[in-house]
């Protein structure tokens, strides 16, 4: 079981993604640079990382959203793989069209680096199965993290359930119905401006909530396989 | 592994699959084969929020020329203008490149919409 974590110029949550599928998930981190045209064999499942692709110049995520590599992640993607995207990665999922929506420069124009409370709106993905309705600390770190989407579709958005999590308390960048994260309507495409992998490990002195998504993963993975491996 | 022109090749291929799919077959062969019939065309490619997507950069701006005794100054709305030079061998080729480019990168149409105008005079490409 191995998770293939994506690189693009300018990520920066890449290594440290990495660091929680190998070292708190026990399972293989694939480094995936953004010109490999296929994902490495054994892929079950790819982490688009957050940080700085191509500079942000144009629109954040816009130039990595045509990179190479996301030929093979929609071809994942349509084959129901779950794909995760955090923070520049959501950016990238909504600019690829993988995600309804695009995120907006912060209401406050602040870069914005701190603590926030995150309702888990919805259990059933492959990303927050155990989670329902739990409210998680998580860092966030973004300047362009104000999620719009018009209001045909959040009307979608919400009818299909794919508003999966939300800010609890005030809303920190003028969110559109507070969405910090949703998911495609297959439910296995899932974007989220908060940063799970900055909080998973107690020994950093602060949440580790963030564990929890990674965990549900790795579960809907082996259950995964096992029903693979019953079918074979 | 790591390389510094990945993004033109990736955008190159882009822009090559969809001159085909723009153009037609006779688009397949390379312009560099054309190019003693290939002219130069500028276009500008202008970026808008669309109406009713907020706008922050430029709402600050607003309240910040208001500071400088433009109070009159209600609205602002921040866009962006890109500035392309295409060789193509017909006006109509080159906009329809500047469109696929605009569709393709330059605009995200869920919060966008685009115009594009042609700049100035043709300019030959020299031989």
């Amino acid at each position: 079981m191995s998770i293939a974590v994506v690189t693009f110029p300018g990520s920066n949550c890449d290594h440290d993604v990495a660091y929680v599928v190998t070292h708190l998930l026990h399972r293989q981190a694939l480094r995936v640079w953004h010109t490999d045209s296929a994902l490495p064999a054994g892929t079950r499942a790819v982490v688009l990382p957050g940080g700085f692709s191509y500079g942000d110049y144009l629109r954040a995520g816009a130039m990595a959203a045509q990179a190479p590599v996301m030929a093979a992640i929609r071809a994942a993607a349509r084959q129901g793989m779950p794909i995760l995207g955090i923070c520049n990665g959501f950016q990238i999922l909504c600019e690829a069209g993988l995600l309804p929506g695009a995120l907006l420069p912060n209401q406050g124009l602040n870069f914005i680096c701190e603590e926030a409370e995150l309702h888990i709106e919805h259990a059933d993905t492959p990303f927050t199965q155990g989670l329902q309705g739990q409210t998680l600390t998580l860092p966030i770190a973004h300047g362009q993290g104000r999620y719009y989407a018009d209001a045909a579709t959040l009307q979608t958005l919400t009818a299909q359930r794919q508003i999966i999590l939300r800010y609890g308390g005030a809303n920190p960048n003028g969110s559109v119905e507070a969405i910090a994260g949703v998911c495609n309507a297959q439910r296995n495409v899932l974007g989220l401006m908060p940063h799970p992998e900055r909080a998973a490990e107690r020994a950093l002195g602060r949440s580790d909530d963030g564990l929890g998504l990674f965990n549900s993963l790795l579960q809907h993975i082996a259950h995964s396989e096992h029903i693979e491996r019953s079918a074979s | 592994m790591f390389s510094s022109d990945v993004f033109p090749r990736c955008f190159a291929k882009i822009m090559q699959n969809s001159w085909a799919h723009v153009m037609g077959p006779a688009m397949e062969n390379s312009p560099a084969s054309h190019a003693s019939s290939l002219q130069s065309f500028h276009y500008q490619v202008r970026v808008h929020l669309k109406a009713g997507v907020h706008d922050a950069p430029g709402e600050a701006v607003q309240r910040s020329l208001a500071g400088l005794g433009l109070p009159q100054i209600r609205d602002v709305r921040i866009g962006r203008v890109v500035n392309l030079t295409i060789e193509a061998s017909s006006a109509e080729q080159g906009r329809a490149w500047a469109q696929q480019a605009a569709e393709t990168l330059l605009a995200n149409l869920v919060i966008e919409r685009f115009e594009i105008t042609e700049i100035n005079k043709v300019t030959e490409v020299p031989a």
